[in-house]
């Protein structure tokens, strides 16, 4: 049996002595998933604290839905969907918040992105350091939906059939949102390119 | 001479999310199009700076927090789970949206400030930006660089064109 | 008679700092820009710094407006916009001068509206593209001479 199949099969049984009310095997999905649902929450927000807050609450979400995950898609998927959800809805009802009241500052994005009109060039020459901050900037100015597939592709990996089932869309869909990230990012990269 | 292909496939051949003779048909395209080798260049270039992001460091004792946390409220009382930080945002986004009926500013957007730099060498420090009139922003600032810029640009993007596979318009 | 006015005016109100804006044009793209000699050397050290892929910065102007706290003093900018500045007194513990910038269109309605904290003698800059050229103003608070 391979490793994946092994990793399915133990949390399908996690899955199982948690509903049983067995709460440490709860704790057991938490320490297998918590850094992935942090990771993918940290790239929406950009705040460790607010990172963590979301953390909690994808988790929560979860232990109250687990008894509708059915087995049939991998847990981890599953996990992702609620924890993709989690964040998008978070990212538009903080659209509205006074930007003077937040606290260390959260990075919201805007529904129309500027495009450049000028040849987009690469950014060869950035500095790593400089170039990473340069395109989380960016990153913040896309759409949630639009953030969501970037995140789950390219801090993830995971493959376009698994971010269609995690955020419930048709593949083409994910192609199509992944394309046009990209397209974006690499318009307000221009802007940042030294070479 | 080969038709374009649709621009949504080249994303697709460069995830190697593409079956083969359509990765193999977009490959012999590239040989007679410059402008999709040079579309293609580019994405790449932003596929590229994709492995450096980072998320920082959680530590034992805040994982440890986050899970007590998470423990008080699945033991609490089946009920909703809205935590301060969200019920405060159901009331600014109550009281945000009663504002923004009596403001004449069109399309507002809202931007706080950049977490990723705590206090830059130059301590120019950003705050607030907010755009109106169809314009959009972003500020950066890189401690290291001494540099804080905050770039306006009008905000007519392009729309998505529609989903083909879904067959939306 | 203007400036003496205006002097005059600031001495009832209180001159409190002194805001310079230095207007720049940017064209054209490319490795080792080229400096118009009259940018001062910060301002120049930024604009390499920045990672904007100009290959030309030109001065439109240097200018230099003394303010008092709470008051908003305006800078023209091209094209019949403006720039509108207003600095706050410094707050512990930081001392850092809080500044209250707006671009205005030709019709003055803001189009930008932004609150930064800066010390004194510190310079952000506002990036305003245009097609392949842009403007752009480097923004300092200084004490008063």
């Amino acid at each position: 049996m391979s490793a994946v199949e092994d990793r399915h099969d133990d949390d399908a049984e996690l899955v199982r002595r948690t509903l049983s009310n067995d709460r440490d095997a709860f704790g057991g999905l938490y320490e297998r998933y918590r850094e992935r649902v942090f990771r993918v929450a940290y790239h929406f927000v950009h705040n460790k604290a607010d990172a963590l807050d979301l953390c909690q609450e994808v988790f929560v979400r979860a232990y109250e839905s687990l008894a509708s995950f059915r087995g049939e898609a991998r847990f981890s998927t599953w996990l992702m969907r609620i924890a993709s959800n989690t964040c998008v809805d978070f990212c538009r009802q903080a659209r509205v918040r006074k930007a003077g009241e937040l606290d260390e500052g959260m990075i919201t994005g805007d529904e129309r992105l500027p495009e450049t009109t000028s040849t987009p060039r690469p950014t060869a020459g950035l500095e790593r350091e400089e170039a990473r901050a340069a395109l989380e900037a960016a990153i913040a100015q896309l759409t949630p939906e639009h953030r969501a597939v970037f995140i789950l592709h390219a801090v993830e990996e995971m493959s376009y059939e698994e971010i269609a089932q995690a955020v419930g869309c048709p593949i083409g869909t994910v192609m199509s949102r992944l394309h046009y990230a990209r397209k974006r990012l690499r318009g307000l990269l221009a802007w940042f390119d030294r070479s | 001479m080969n038709e374009c292909p649709i621009e949504i496939q080249l994303t697709a051949y460069l995830d190697g999310e593409l079956p083969t003779d359509q990765a193999t048909s977009v490959e012999a395209h590239f040989a007679s199009c410059p402008a999709c080798a040079q579309e293609m260049a580019a994405l790449r270039s932003v596929k590229e700076m994709e492995g450096g992001l980072s998320a920082p460091e959680v530590s034992k004792h805040e994982w440890d927090r986050a899970w007590d946390a998470i423990s008080k409220r699945i033991e609490a009382p089946r009920r909703r789970a809205l935590g301060f930080r969200w019920r405060w945002l159901a009331f600014a986004a109550a009281a945000a949206a009663l504002l923004a009926t009596a403001a004449s500013i069109r399309s507002l957007q809202t931007r706080p400030a950049n977490p990723m730099a705590a206090v830059p060498k130059n301590e120019c420090i950003v705050d607030y930006v907010e755009t109106s009139g169809g314009y959009s922003s972003m500020y950066s600032y890189s401690p290291d660089a001494d540099v804080t810029i905050i770039t306006l640009v009008p905000s007519a993007a392009p729309e998505e064109p529609p989903d083909h596979a879904s067959g939306k318009s | 008679m203007f400036l003496v006015s205006a002097s005059w005016a600031l001495a009832q109100e209180g001159h409190d700092v002194d805001i310079q804006v230095i207007s720049v044009s940017a064209t054209g793209r490319g490795t080792s820009p080229q400096f118009d000699s009259r940018i001062p050397r910060g301002l120049r050290t930024q604009l390499e710094r920045s990672n904007l892929a100009y290959s030309r910065y030109d001065l439109l102007a240097n200018s230099r407006q003394p303010a008092a706290f709470g008051r908003e003093v305006t800078f023209p900018l091209p094209d019949g916009e403006g720039l509108a500045i207003r600095a706050s007194a410094p707050q512990p513990p930081a001392s850092l001068l809080r500044l209250d910038a707006r671009i205005l269109d030709r019709d003055q309605r803001a189009i930008l509206t932004s609150q930064l904290r800066v010390r004194y003698d510190a310079t952000f800059l506002l990036h305003r593209p245009k097609g392949d050229a842009a403007l752009i103003l480097g923004v300092s608070a200084h004490q008063p001479k």
